[in-house]
């Protein structure tokens, strides 16, 4: 399963990266949502893992630009976040609660990707 | 290596390398919270509370959650609270990174293997190795739980293992690793232990020296604290430890530090047997292999001292009769108290050592005590020059131990100060570059602002002398050969004196 990672925190993004592929995931990372824009324009990833709290353009402007695309609007999203909020959006399919156990990472990518079906 | 060890190896690396970083976090998100910029504080909290929490550090994780709460309805006093509180949990959390750190892999053969069954025992893998022993990942699939297991090195040492688990059998306490059973397999001992998580004092130490950082005093007292407390289960247990270093100690959640290993335990009935210590830390008599029957917790004591001596220093002692005035040479800010709390556990003579754990508890316990009353008086020296720093620094210290002393380096750096904590008293070189010590002396007059100040200057004119007079500062001591002893007196006139006729209040 192809996985784009969209994080800002070098250390948050290593450790995704490190516990997905543990688990067969392909991970593509990018530190903004620009770096994510261009990854974007190769190969559609399965799902985008995206951090709400970035600096500069957020995470629900990338999930609004998305959700506008035809070309990405299929593509699920789940939230990273540590705000007991958010907003809903069309293409979210659930979110990721901060802090996340590194080691269940892909068992909660996989079950809410799983309840979309 | 399997896969699931690289991968653990991988995560204890980046839960290290973000408790590094997270200081620096904090400090820039403590920065926008003082600056009123909230909104961008939110976002930055947020941030720190899922990551901190991710990579293992639950008590900043929670502090940040405290700032975050803060946030919704932002008063100074809850605000300026919260920040304290997220800066002391980050200070904490370099002591105590949750996830497993890794171990280097024994070279031997292992007669128990991943997969091996022991009754309801399964073993997982091999957590790392010591002088004596293999310890290896275990679960208890009866109870549910992880479990660590150590077995001998060789066939030679089962007996060691043996007094190792009747001696951890002999204690408990929460600062001594857990000896739950003692099985055979296989005609061999199999000692089963509770299962730690954290990392070892000597790969904390180590981290430390990468990056440069000293322990403060608070984190040194923390751990001589919590190790003394274990001492005196083990010696009132009748052993002695007689291998305390910091590859022996784990550092664990919530602030613990457990003592491991007892490999090379005593009883005291057996005290006068020589056994194989780290030289590094053993006390002379055990070197020389004279510890008398009865002194074996003497032995531990002194290597705690080392202990401290390291931590504080950043080196270990040099060899033969230590000299606890090298801390003072090192650190300005250490207390005289905790140096001869030090000098005590380091005496050379078993006889004139501190007499137990129990009497370094009650030290220590003053210690902190006058260290929470000193607090209350807290010091700004205004200095420009850094060498002069450190000589005020040490000269006030050394006036009163308890004191905590902040310096600015110029008059504006200490409006800052003033502007977010008290300040009781303040030292004011008045020749600062800018804004001068007399313009900030009058400054603080004139907006009504009541500190107590000794004035210092190398070249003040009488001209300077009237202002400062009239200002309300009494106290004026002149750069020179008596300035220490003079400083001294001044700063000791103003504590023990009537602030309201001495400060710049009129």
């Amino acid at each position: 399963m192809r996985l784009l990672l969209v994080d800002d925190q070098p250390e948050m993004r290593r450790l995704c990266e490190v516990v997905l592929r543990a688990e067969g995931f392909v991970v593509t990372s990018a530190a903004n949502v620009e770096e994510a824009e261009v990854a974007l324009q190769g190969p559609l990833p399965d799902v985008v893992l995206l951090d709400l709290c970035m600096p500069g353009t957020d995470g629900y402007s990338m999930a609004d630009a998305l959700a506008a695309d035809p070309r990405t609007r299929a593509v699920p999203i789940i939230l990273l976040t540590a705000t007991s909020s958010t907003r809903s959006l069309s293409s979210v399919v659930g979110t990721i609660a901060k802090p996340f156990r590194p080691t269940q990472l892909a068992e909660q990518v996989r079950a809410l990707l799983a309840t979309r079906t | 290596m399997p896969a699931h060890d690289v991968l653990r190896l991988e995560l204890a690396r980046l839960s290290q390398a973000y408790a590094e970083r997270a200081p620096a976090v904090v400090s820039e998100l403590v920065a926008t919270v003082r600056a009123g910029a909230l909104a961008e504080a939110r976002v930055l909290v947020h941030t720190l509370k899922g990551n901190a929490g991710t990579f293992g550090l639950p008590a900043l994780s929670e502090a940040a959650e405290l700032l975050e709460q803060a946030l919704l309805a932002p008063t100074p006093a809850e605000l300026e609270g919260a920040c304290a509180a997220l800066e002391r949990a980050v200070s904490a959390a370099e002591v105590a990174v949750t996830l497993p750190a890794p171990k280097s892999l024994p070279t031997t053969d292992l007669w128990l293997h991943a997969g091996t069954r022991i009754g309801n025992l399964e073993v997982r893998g091999v957590l790392g190795e010591g002088g004596m022993g293999v310890l290896l990942d275990g679960y208890d699939h009866g109870l549910g739980r992880r479990v660590a297991l150590k077995i001998a090195r060789d066939d030679s040492l089962t007996d060691l293992l043996r007094k190792e688990a009747r001696a951890l059998g002999a204690v408990r306490h929460p600062g001594v690793v857990q000896a739950l059973a003692l099985l055979e397999h296989e005609g061999r001992p199999v000692l089963v232990m509770e299962r730690l998580f954290g990392r070892t004092l000597a790969d904390h130490l180590a981290a430390r020296a990468v990056i440069g950082a000293r322990y403060s005093v608070d984190e040194v007292v923390h751990i001589l604290t919590r190790v003394a407390e274990a001492l005196v289960a083990v010696h009132e247990a009748g052993l002695s430890h007689r291998d305390l270093k910091p590859s022996n100690l784990m550092l664990t959640s919530n602030h613990g530090v457990v003592l491991l290993d007892f490999g090379v335990a005593v009883a005291e009935v057996h005290a006068h047997r020589g056994v194989g210590a780290t030289a590094c830390y053993a006390a002379p008599e055990q070197v020389a292999g004279r510890v008398r029957p009865g002194e074996g917790p003497l032995v531990d004591l002194y290597s705690l001292g080392v202990l401290g001596y390291e931590l504080l220093v950043g080196a270990l002692p040099t060899a033969g009769a230590v000299s606890v005035a090298k801390v003072l040479e090192v650190r300005a800010d250490v207390p005289r108290a905790l140096v001869e709390i030090l000098g005590g556990l380091l005496r050379e003579d078993p006889s004139e050592r501190l007499e137990s754990a129990e009497a370094l508890l009650w030290e220590l316990d003053a210690l902190v005590r006058g260290r929470r009353r000193g607090r209350d008086r807290e010091l700004l020296v205004v200095e420009d020059s850094p060498p002069m720093q450190a000589i005020l620094r040490a000269i006030l210290t050394a006036a009163d131990p308890m004191v905590h002393v902040h310096v600015a380096e110029s008059a504006e750096e200490a409006l800052r100060v003033l502007d977010r904590q008290r300040i009781d008293l303040m030292v004011v070189d008045l020749g600062l570059p800018t804004m001068s010590g007399l313009e900030l002396v009058l400054y603080l007059r004139g907006a009504d602002r009541h500190v107590p100040v000794v004035a210092i200057s190398g070249r003040a004119t009488p001209g300077d002398r009237k202002l400062l007079r009239a200002a309300g500062v009494v106290e004026f001591v002149a750069k020179g050969p008596q300035f220490p002893d003079a400083l001294t007196a001044a700063y000791q006139r103003l504590v023990r004196g009537p602030t309201s006729a001495r400060g710049i209040e009129a």
